[in-house]
């Protein structure tokens, strides 16, 4: 047991008031427990009824369903598994999150991704929830998930749940406009050793090494991934390539002690050096390494066939460490600088954010009962410690802790066959107050394959520590000016969203048919106006950015994912989206100016994926994206665009381990632009091979 | 047909004490009538509001009275509370038809000495009941598990080339090692199983089985075995590229090649079989044990690609069971 009440240390008393408030939590789990553990689950039977018969067996790995049936969720749902990875020749977080309708994601320098459901362009997307295996990676420090420093390789990727719509009333302030958990493979589900290497235009070099075994009790998989690449071609042209070299490790276990317990240990680190910066102006990108690590603790506990209680705990650390020498002042700045009253000294001109680093302690408990094949419910309770240190954002503040506790609630009952009602609520307790967000759906069948949805949601998001503390100073010499961005007392952010779905299951046909309208309104939404302000010389720039709840955001739009097999060997998938936003913005206070960004989520944007078995040793496949013209808010205009990509597989035996070659084509029509103009995505063509050793 | 409430008629609701006493055990007591002065009556004892003994109770009417079409079905769903259940016997009808075991039970708690029919339950709860009260002459119950048989059978078509087969076995599934080891061995199979308690770690134990075998066969145990098992037993198949056969629609949806099962509609019309033969006595009275007469094979395209085994469609599989089955030892 990881937490008894009377045995654990973290039930006594600690100065350190995070800990002390994560220690209760954990008492209060060590109580369930206690309550939970005995062995009741195998207690004797008489005999074997018609209920052991029909119970419901956990899904996994190749099966595509969850724990509820997709046609009983709140929610639309998309899953891309590992096959669906590998169909499509995605080779990176970008390529993976445009098969997903609604989703934007982009390129904002070759090796830094941004993803966001719904969102507006934003470099730092702020609204979406990402968790590997239940581990929240969204970072403090920066609002938003650094994808390049998950450490995950695609190929070690059981599946991507995808929660397309809002989830706060399920995982919280973070899953605003949306929820991802990526679920890697578990240790037992391979055997032996997989190399990897992936090779082609850009000096793309990518060698990942795969390792699954035992340990005496313990099954683990130990996966090593390193990446090479020199970024967009143009900008390499310009100055300093946005290339990376990147170094992964992970190391996933599983202990399995007794029939109704599991122990997932979990640890791995990743480090990127890339480059930061905008690549109109080359000159100034950053120099920047991202570094993290996380431990993880997860533990199942079968109560009986009908509960089970799980526990998770896991840190996450977070650095980033970035700055560029600019060269001497003195050719930098205007002459009058080393006068009076700034009296600046000529010197080597360092710009970047140097060090952030963030780091989370989270611990949550969660309980789930089916009552009967009507009844099912699940109640959960979390305690959350992060803390940020960046003099860049938060000034000399240094260091801001912040501790966070939830509880949430979800049920899901069908008073009749055909009918299903969903209920869900997340109270969140922060610095911020307290948050409520609940959820309510009907979900009707209109016949067992073919199933009506509505559902409303009422969101709220609590600011980061860092949208709330950021405050940048200006220092020249002696004279350290007012606050180039400063931050209003802010608010939480709140969304209002009403989905009518249609999902249809067509089994004869091999065909899945998901559809959806959708409404959602985010009122007092974070974004920065202008004020001016009078401290600098007349001769330099004297308007800073003001962080406020000053957005209004009303999107309606329509989503569509279809999938078919007109036979064993093919595979046809294809996904539609369209927005439509209406928004309001605070420009300037005074005076009083209002802008719109209506522009910033591409109206029309839609993929299609075709698979083919050739045989047993070969496959091809298309996978083809469209997105209309779009001006990112804070990227650029980027004109509409087609990318198709084109895949050649070869799986061959060789002795006792199996191979696979994939020949991959990016883009085999046009250039098209990656968030800013300059980011020019050319056609590029890869080679990856895999060999699995037993 | 009519459907009417029969609480007037029958004077149960004065029997259990009131309209409201009578809404709240859940009792819900319909007639299914054709209108005919002579007809046949069948008493339906339905265990509970669960799905699958609603869609068990609408095949097994819809088949009757396709099949006897002047039967008059009265139905009644069993509330919660055992003692006042065993309050609504007797029933007046001919014959007594029971879907799930708690029905089946109070069935044998209130013998008349009439015919009846047990649907839905397992050969196991049957054992117990029969040996609780033997020699019941009128008594024929159809159960939902599989002869070990049939299920090595699949086995045999889907993994033709195996020769080890292999399962684990819980507190109650042990019991059919025997009888599964003997048809294993019709079938040319060389079956090893392994017994598991709940301190048993179910990988380490599984591991060695699953690796030096060609097929993995579940055999269906207490709800929470199933799940404690079925997981590990799916991820150590994948691993081994060893098909796994299970036994019910969640096992193959969960991640097994294919299962084979009885589903309501097959337990709900072979049910109806026998009470029409009873009712208009084309057939002498079997009672005693039947294996289901209908069965459903379910089973996953994609595990079949994943472990890189030819999977025919499941109507082409359906052919070839039965083939088979006509054919086996």
């Amino acid at each position: 047991m990881l937490f008894t009440p009377h045995t654990s240390k973290a039930c006594h008393p600690s100065p350190l008031r995070g800990v002390d408030q994560l220690s209760a939590a954990a008492c209060v789990f060590g109580i369930l427990l206690s309550c939970g553990s005995t062995n009741a689950a195998f207690a004797a039977h008489d005999s074997l009824t018609e209920a052991d018969l029909l119970s419901d067996i956990p899904v996994i790995s190749v099966a595509t369903g969850m724990d509820q049936a997709l046609n009983r969720s709140p929610a639309s749902i998309t899953i891309i598994d590992q096959q669906m990875i590998a169909d499509s020749g995605a080779l990176n977080w970008v390529d993976v999150f445009r098969l997903v309708p609604g989703f934007q994601a982009y390129a904002v320098n070759a090796n830094r991704f941004a993803i966001s459901y719904h969102g507006v362009g934003q470099e730092f997307p702020n609204h979406l929830e990402v968790m590997v295996d239940g581990r929240s990676v969204y970072e403090p420090i920066q609002s938003t998930v650094i994808w390049s420093s998950l450490g995950i390789d695609l190929d070690d990727i059981e599946r991507i749940e995808i929660v397309r719509g809002p989830n706060a009333p399920t995982q919280g302030s973070n899953a605003f406009l949306g929820a991802v958990n990526i679920i890697t493979r578990a240790p037992i589900q391979d055997a032996g050793t997989r190399l990897k290497v992936i090779s082609g235009d850009n000096r793309t070099r990518e060698v990942a090494l795969r390792h699954n075994n035992n340990l005496g009790t313990a099954d683990y998989r130990l996966s090593v991934n390193y990446r090479h690449n020199n970024g967009f071609p143009d900008i390499d042209a310009f100055g300093p390539d946005d290339g990376e070299e990147a170094l992964s490790f992970a190391l996933r276990t599983t202990l399995t002690p007794n029939l109704n317990n599991s122990l997932d240990v979990d640890v791995g680190f990743s480090r990127q050096d890339t480059e930061f910066g905008y690549p109109s102006s080359t000159e100034e990108f950053i120099p920047v390494r991202y570094y993290s690590q996380y431990q993880r603790l997860h533990w199942d506990h079968l109560v009986s066939d009908k509960q089970d209680f799980q526990l998770q705990f896991y840190r996450n650390y977070f650095r980033a460490y970035g700055t560029a020498n600019l060269g001497l002042l003195s050719t930098l700045v205007p002459p009058f600088l080393f006068g009076a009253p700034f009296n600046l000294v000529d010197q080597p001109f360092i710009f970047g954010f140097h060090t952030m680093e963030s780091e989370r302690y989270d611990l949550e408990g969660r309980y789930r009962h089916q009552f009967s094949d009507r009844l099912k419910w699940t109640v959960g309770l979390g305690a959350r410690h992060e803390s940020v240190d960046s003099t860049l954002f938060l000034g000399d503040r240094g260091k801001v802790d912040e501790q966070s506790f939830r509880i949430f609630s979800h049920s899901e009952w069908s008073p009749w066959q055909r009918l299903t009602f969903n209920a869900g609520m997340m109270v969140e307790h922060s610095i911020q107050g307290t948050l409520i967000s609940p959820r309510l759906s009907l979900n009707y069948d209109l016949h067992p394959d073919h199933t009506l949805r509505l559902s409303g949601a009422r969101g709220k998001r609590t600011p980061s520590i860092t949208e709330t503390n950021e405050r940048l100073v200006y220092r020249a010499g002696d004279l350290i000016l007012e606050d180039q961005r400063r931050t209003e007392e802010l608010d939480e952010e709140q969304i209002t969203n009403i989905e009518l779905a249609y999902l249809a299951r067509l089994p004869d046909h091999n065909m899945t048919l998901d559809f959806k309208l959708f409404w959602e309104e985010i009122d007092d939404g974070l974004e920065d106006y202008k004020e001016s302000f009078n401290d600098f010389p007349a001769n330099l720039d004297t308007s800073r950015l003001v962080r406020d709840n000053i957005a209004t955001w009303e999107t309606r739009g329509a989503e569509m994912e279809l999938t078919y097999r007109p036979g064993d060997h093919t595979y046809i998938r294809l996904h539609y989206t369209y927005l439509d936003l209406d928004s309001e913005l605070i420009q300037t206070l005074a005076p009083l100016t209002f802008t719109d960004v209506d522009n910033s989520m591409p109206r029309h944007a839609g993929g299609l994926l075709v698979n083919h078995r050739l045989n047993d040793a070969f496959s091809a496949g298309v996978t083809l994206y469209h997105q209309n013209e779009v001006e990112w808010l804070s990227g650029d205009f980027i004109d509409e665009f087609t990318r198709l990509d084109a895949q050649i597989t070869y799986r061959f035996k060789t002795g006792s381990s199996a191979g696979k070659l994939q020949l991959i084509g990016q883009n085999l029509g046009d250039n098209y632009n990656e968030f800013y103009e300059e980011n020019v995505f050319e056609t590029r063509v890869l080679l990856k091979a895999t060999l699995d050793f037993p | 047909m009519e459907l009417l409430a029969i609480k007037s008629r029958e004077g149960l609701v004065k029997r259990i004490g009131g309209c409201h006493r009578y809404l709240r055990w859940g009792l819900i007591v319909f007639i299914l009538s054709c209108g005919s002065a002579q007809a046949n009556t069948v008493r339906l004892l339905v265990s509970g509001e669960q799905n699958y003994y609603r869609e068990t109770q609408q095949h097994f009417s819809s088949t009757l009275l396709a099949l006897s079409p002047d039967t008059r079905i009265a139905v009644t769903v069993l509330g919660d509370s055992a003692e006042q259940n065993a309050l609504l016997a007797p029933w007046p009808e001919d014959i007594i038809v029971t879907i799930g075991t708690p029905a089946t039970e109070l069935a044998y708690q209130n013998r008349s000495g009439k015919k009846t029919i047990n649907l839905f339950i397992t050969s196991d709860v049957w054992q117990r009941l029969e040996g609780e009260t033997p020699d019941q002459k009128n008594v024929a119950s159809v159960v939902l598990d599989q002869a070990p048989d049939r299920i090595m059978l699949l086995a045999r078509i889907l993994a033709p080339n195996a020769r080890k087969a292999v399962t684990v076995t819980g507190p109650i599934s042990s019991a059919n090692i025997a009888a599964l080891e003997q048809s294993a061995a019709n079938l040319n199979f060389t079956l090893a199983a392994k017994t598991l308690s709940e301190h048993d770690n179910p990988v380490a134990a599984m591991s060695p089985l699953i690796k030096n075998s060609d097929v993995f066969v579940a055999l269906p145990d207490s709800a929470v075995f199933n799940r404690a098992t079925a997981k590990w037993a799916l991820y150590l198949g994948f691993r081994s590229k060893i098909p796994v056969i299970g036994f019910s629609k969640a096992y193959t949806d969960a991640g097994a090649l294919a299962s084979i099962y009885a589903s309501p509609s097959d337990i709900g019309r072979h049910g109806a079989e026998l009470t029409a033969d009873a009712l208009l006595e084309t057939k002498a009275f079997s009672a005693g044990l039947h294996h289901p007469r209908y069965y459903t094979l379910h089973s996953n395209p994609s595990v079949a690609k994943a472990l890189n085994i030819s999977l025919p469609n499941e109507s082409a599989l359906y052919k070839m069971y039965e083939d088979a089955l006509v054919k086996r030892p």
